[in-house]
């Protein structure tokens, strides 16, 4: 008999006492990983959902005054090693009438051969925009080309409550007057189809800038740096190359407010975490010390009889990783499983909040 | 203070098996304080066997926790086989207590979930000899102590004399300078105590083991060499047995002391 065949021993002559002492560690080790789990899971959705809001695009350039520019002026960006791509777009709010219904929405002209590079748009039904979509300014310039209907896309949901579907037309009042369009694409409420809670129009670049009297002009240029390129220092170059009325920020919608919120669920999360990793220690300890209490006499022969406080602890210790081990194959499984399900759900969850009744 | 010379020139060496030296314990400070021992002086030869009796509170429980180093004198100094206990560490007292002090209590403190046999075994494989050799010397405790038979048998399936039996057999294996036995009598029936009581004294008359015994129970003392009586804290008296004292004068000596 080695001396560790005691401990095994003894954990087999009280099988209701050890299954209570694994439980005490599941329940406590289960506490741990599942609010670490959920904060894992809260955190990538919040990141997740702001992604989908803001985009890829770490910096975006805006005239200072917040007027639309011509996206010319920031040409030079798009040499910096640290610029990957630079990709105009211009936002306007508008209505949108069908019917009866006239819903406020916000246009996003976007140049359908680089905007994937920021944002993501997920298809429920239909088609997205393209160059064939694309109506050259020549051709706007004709009659029959300035009348023809603009496709575009619409959040699934939205479309939905104005009554409108796939190919369906609608009007758009524009400073210009009212434009056709023609639904080409329903969208999932993922990435751009986020903005403005899903009341939004997306149409082709030069389309949405001639309705609205913008030829020429963007209201922001967003910048996907390259991999490994830092925000900061990047930010500093591409403000160094920019011509005076122009600046270089942080995308409005990933500043401010957003990195305020992330930084509080941050906090949130970890002080929740650390309360929990106090509170599964406590049960751990609490349930092992009632273990080793209901043995003090037992220990104290051993130690009566020669065993050396060192040989004690090794006994113990190696109890504790036993019963450890057995604690944690029986919460690791289904902690690692319920990650899974953990970040799902929250990420449906926030990114429907505002216009859940929908 | 007072000395026990407890000398059997026949036997032993020169050396005292133990020797404790104005030993003093106090219990808690200040107005609870308790001054559980006052100074004792003691010799014990080796191949001596002593009982130590007293009132309860005299100090006899102390003395033996103070002798088998488990807890430490508040002052005056305990020698086991020379080697003087207050100059080592806890490491090392541990060491001492392994190889060269045995104990018997009263409740056997045998662990209940390994046989006899293991029971044993224990301070060999706490020692870190390899199991078989460890088995074979404590086959061979249990068959001088005559409880071989039961080896295989767990504490609960053992008698209260034969668990004490499996208890004097551990005290014997690493073959100690020294056995400490508290009260080896007192969770026994009469008969049982008197062969576990036979046993000692074979023990000590056989092979001149040293025995330091507390008890209350004069029957037992009565088997002793020397005894040794404590009150208060002081040792009160201290006389040679040697056989020659029945149980029923120590008895009537102890009233008179208390």
């Amino acid at each position: 008999m080695r001396l560790w065949a005691y401990t095994v021993r003894e954990l087999w002559r009280r099988p209701g006492r050890t299954v209570l002492t694994v439980l005490g560690i599941v329940i406590g080790v289960a506490a741990v990983v599942s609010v670490s789990l959920a904060s894992a899971g809260a955190r990538d959705a919040f990141s997740n959902m702001f992604d989908q809001v803001a985009g890829r695009a770490a910096l975006e350039v805006v005239a200072q005054a917040r007027t639309p520019f011509d996206p010319a002026q920031a040409q030079a960006v798009e040499s910096l090693p640290e610029v990957e791509a630079a990709v105009p777009a211009i936002s306007v709010q508008a209505a949108l009438l069908h019917g009866q219904e006239r819903s406020p929405v916000l246009v996003l002209g976007i140049d359908p051969r680089v905007d994937g590079l920021v944002r993501d748009y997920v298809l429920r039904e239909g088609a997205l925009l393209s160059d064939e979509t694309e109506v050259k300014a020549d051709d706007l310039s004709d009659e029959a080309g300035a009348g023809a209907p603009v496709e575009a896309l619409l959040e699934a949901g939205f479309a939905r409550t104005l009554g409108l579907a796939l190919g369906d037309e609608a009007r758009l009042l524009t400073p210009t007057g009212l434009a056709t369009l023609r639904v080409r694409g329903l969208l999932a409420l993922r990435g751009a189809a986020v903005f403005n809670n899903g009341a939004v129009v997306v149409l082709p670049l030069e389309r949405t800038q001639r309705l609205f009297d913008q030829e020429g002009r963007v209201n922001t240029v967003q910048l996907v740096l390259a991999d490994g390129a830092d925000v900061v220092a990047a930010q500093e170059r591409v403000a160094r190359v920019l011509p005076p009325g122009l600046i270089v920020q942080r995308p409005a919608s990933r500043g401010g407010l957003a990195d305020e919120t992330l930084a509080n669920t941050e906090l949130g999360l970890s002080a929740l975490s650390a309360l929990a990793l106090v509170a599964g220690a406590f049960i751990i300890l609490n349930t092992f010390l009632m273990n080793v209490g209901e043995r003090r006499r037992q220990l104290a022969v051993m130690r009566a009889l020669g065993a050396t406080r060192r040989q004690i602890t090794r006994l113990l210790l190696r109890e504790a990783i036993l019963l450890g081990s057995g604690g944690r194959s029986w919460v690791w499984p289904p902690g690692r499983g319920s990650r899974r399900y953990s970040s799902d759900p929250c990420r449906v969850w926030w990114a429907l909040t505002p216009p859940a009744s929908r | 203070m007072c000395a026990a010379s407890t000398a059997r020139p026949a036997k032993g060496s020169v050396t005292p098996a133990v020797e404790a030296q104005g030993l003093t314990k106090a219990f808690g400070s200040g107005p609870t304080e308790v001054q559980a021992l006052r100074g004792v002086d003691l010799s014990l030869r080796q191949g001596v066997f002593l009982a130590v009796m007293g009132p309860s509170g005299s100090g006899k429980s102390t003395l033996l926790h103070l002798v088998g180093g488990l807890t430490k004198p508040t002052s005056g100094k305990v020698l086991v086989g020379g080697q003087d206990l207050s100059a080592l560490n806890d490491d090392a007292l541990t060491l001492l207590r392994r190889r060269r002090i045995g104990f018997v209590f009263q409740f056997f403190n045998l662990l209940p979930i390994l046989t006899a046999l293991e029971n044993v075994a224990l301070p060999l494989i706490i020692d870190g000899v390899r199991e078989a050799e460890a088995t074979q010397r404590a086959a061979a405790a249990m068959e001088l102590v005559g409880i071989a038979h039961r080896r295989g048998h767990r504490p609960g399936k053992l008698s209260g004399g034969e668990q004490q039996r499996v208890a004097v057999a551990r005290a014997l294996v690493t073959e100690p300078v020294l056995i400490l036995a508290d009260e080896p009598t007192g969770n026994l029936d009469s008969t049982t105590g008197d062969q576990v009581m036979a046993l000692l004294r074979r023990l000590v008359d056989e092979r001149g083991q040293t025995i330091l015994m507390v008890t209350h129970d004069p029957r037992a003392a009565a088997m002793a060499d020397s005894l040794l009586t404590l009150k208060d804290g002081f040792v009160a008296h201290e006389q040679r047995l040697d056989g020659g004292r029945s149980a029923g004068e120590i008895l009537r000596e102890l009233e008179g002391l208390s």
